[in-house]
């Protein structure tokens, strides 16, 4: 489940374009959407399955692939309890 | 050693019951209303060293999305700080940030600090389950009737909530609102704290990611010069949010200044920890929003004049949702610096000299002015912004000189003697006290504020003869800057 979605940028040709990209309702990180210098295209970052990002594409959209899914997921990894935490924490 | 990884469900929780356990002078278990979806106890934690209606208080809270991993880890490492440093009598640092004992001191005495580190347990348990989803970012409702679980809690707020900006309706959606406001016993959790703790004013909820600091409004861009284009006017629904509708939503002069003012101390003292500089900015960004938690909490004044005015702030932390532990820690460090310098924003150096001077009684018609004035575009106003802007430093400095606090405390209770009698006027004595506090002031102060204090005191002597009417009015007499003319250096 992990492996089938990818961390991603997808660029707009214009604003207008960017704010579109809410009419997909996709997992798109609104805080990352960048209208873009002059010269540059807008962006934003989201986590998108290869079908999401096939249908981008076919929209006009460019899109960046950044990472997997699971290379960015640390959630579950080395899980700290409260013990650990307060000897961290000098008490 | 820092942890190396990030604090389990339990352990939040744990954590909470330990602060309070291990410092019950000053730490308060606060057990919330309502349990999670799934069944889970939430506590949030109160730190005073005190009580009463006239302090201020602050709401932290973090959390709300599941895979916003760092954030919850990071307030309990603020609270567990702030409760020892107070205790030892030490100051804080973060990183190249350091808060003075003193600055640490007059927080815990001053303000109600409420810290809710974990909004969404059932979430944060998911997304560190291996048979979860380390990116799941809503709660975990079960959506009876619907094909998908979880409702996007920074959605579900009563703010635009049946608006629809920027929200969805399918619940398969990562943006779902919830079935109605306040559907979920998590949002509701916070809205009884607003409730309940009716003295808090300030409000920060800390998100990843993105470093930026955000403030209201969500909905469309902001405007200064029409109130009657607000959130409530049911005339201009269906354009806000929508680009070229010509709506734009109504914000106080006033407390934009003061966002700015505030947002920009947050962001420097981040960049303070390790160079990392934090974009401020209005929360709409590039896309709409509605049913946020910052924008319910500043909402809630507008909707019911009673309610205490909440201004609030959303944080959106680091570059990713997961970053390695090692750097988790820096930005735990930055949350910490950007949320120390909020509470120090958060007071107010006139409450804290009459608090200490036994003047609170003066407060009520202070406070009064302080509203009023807050509205105008006079001279009193542009002294009201001055005070937000050094208020941490004006309450260390009165905190500090105990001579300086009780002249302060004896010209408060002249000044209140113009409040309550509207026809008297500021005389030349009351006057030459408040430059001679003002030297005295200045004298300890940092330049900026230093400078400040030397404008007000070139203006006093304009100020002379007036009524608080008048100085506070937005006559065009109050409202002039002050002329060469007849202007005096009294000190």
């Amino acid at each position: 489940m992990a492996g089938d979605r990818f961390f991603v940028t997808v660029f707009a040709r214009d604003r207008a374009a960017l704010r579109q990209l809410a009419d997909f309702d996709l997992d798109l990180f609104q805080a990352t959407a960048q209208a873009g210098d002059e010269g540059e295209e807008p962006r934003i970052e989201g986590l998108l399955s290869l079908e999401e990002i096939g249908r981008l594409v076919e929209a006009g959209y460019r899109v960046a692939v950044e990472a997997t899914e699971s290379s960015r997921s640390r959630a579950a990894e080395q899980v700290v309890h409260l013990e650990d935490f307060l000897k961290s924490m000098g008490m | 050693m820092p942890p190396t990884g990030y604090l389990s469900t339990a352990a939040i929780e744990a954590c909470v019951q330990f602060i309070a356990g291990n410092f019950p002078a000053i730490a308060t278990l606060i057990p919330l209303r309502e349990h999670s979806v799934e069944g889970r106890a939430i506590h949030a934690v109160r730190i005073a060293n005190g009580g009463g209606a006239n302090r201020r208080g602050v709401l932290l809270i973090a959390g709300v999305h599941a895979r916003e991993i760092v954030n919850p880890d990071a307030l309990v490492t603020l609270a567990l700080k702030l409760c020892q440093a107070y205790t030892d009598g030490t100051g804080l640092s973060f990183g190249g940030k350091n808060y003075s004992a003193e600055q640490i001191a007059l927080i815990v005495d001053a303000l109600d600090v409420v810290v809710l580190p974990l909004v969404n347990p059932d979430g944060r348990t998911f997304v560190q389950s291996p048979a979860g989803q380390a990116m799941w970012r809503k709660n975990r409702a079960l959506n009876p009737g619907q094909p998908c679980r979880g409702v996007d809690l920074n959605r579900n707020f009563d703010f635009l909530w049946s608006s629809g900006i920027g929200t969805s309706s399918s619940s398969c959606s990562d943006v779902f609102k919830g079935p109605s406001a306040f559907s979920e016993p998590e949002t509701r959790n916070v809205r009884h704290l607003l409730d309940d703790y009716p003295n808090l004013g300030y409000f920060i909820d800390v998100h990843s990611y993105s470093e930026l600091v955000l403030y209201p409004w969500g909905d469309d861009d902001n405007q200064t010069t029409d109130p009657s284009q607000n959130f409530q006017n049911p005339v201009y629904n269906g354009q806000r949010g929508v680009v070229g509708a010509g709506y734009r939503e109504y914000i106080p002069a006033f407390d934009l200044d003061w966002y700015l003012i505030t947002g920009a101390r947050i962001r420097d003292a981040i960049a303070d920890v390790r160079g990392r500089t934090y974009t401020l900015q209005q929360s709409i960004g590039l896309y709409p929003t509605s049913g946020t938690s910052d924008d319910y909490a500043y909402s809630r004044t507008f909707v019911d004049s009673q309610k205490r005015k909440v201004r609030g702030f959303t944080l959106e932390t680091g570059q990713e949702f997961q970053p390695i532990p090692t750097e988790g820690q820096q930005i735990i460090d930055e949350v910490g610096a950007g949320l120390v310098e909020f509470l120090l924003a958060a007071l107010c150096a006139v409450e804290q000299a009459a608090r200490l001077t036994d003047q609170t009684r003066s407060l009520t018609g202070l406070r009064r002015v302080r509203d009023r004035a807050s509205t105008t575009s006079g001279a009193a106003r542009r002294y009201l912004e001055m005070a937000e802007r050094h208020s941490g430093e004006l309450a260390s400095l009165l905190a500090t000189d105990e001579a300086l606090l009780t002249d302060v405390g004896a010209a408060l209770q002249k000044l209140s003697s113009l409040v309550s009698s509207p026809d008297k006027t500021l005389d030349q004595k009351l006057t030459a006290i408040l430059d001679e506090l003002g030297t005295r002031l200045a004298a300890l102060a940092s330049d900026a504020l230093r400078e400040d204090i030397e404008t007000v005191q070139r203006e006093l002597p304009d100020l002379t003869g007036r009524t608080l009417d008048q100085i506070v009015g937005d006559s065009p007499e109050a409202a002039k800057p002050p002329t060469t003319k007849g202007r005096r250096n009294i000190r």
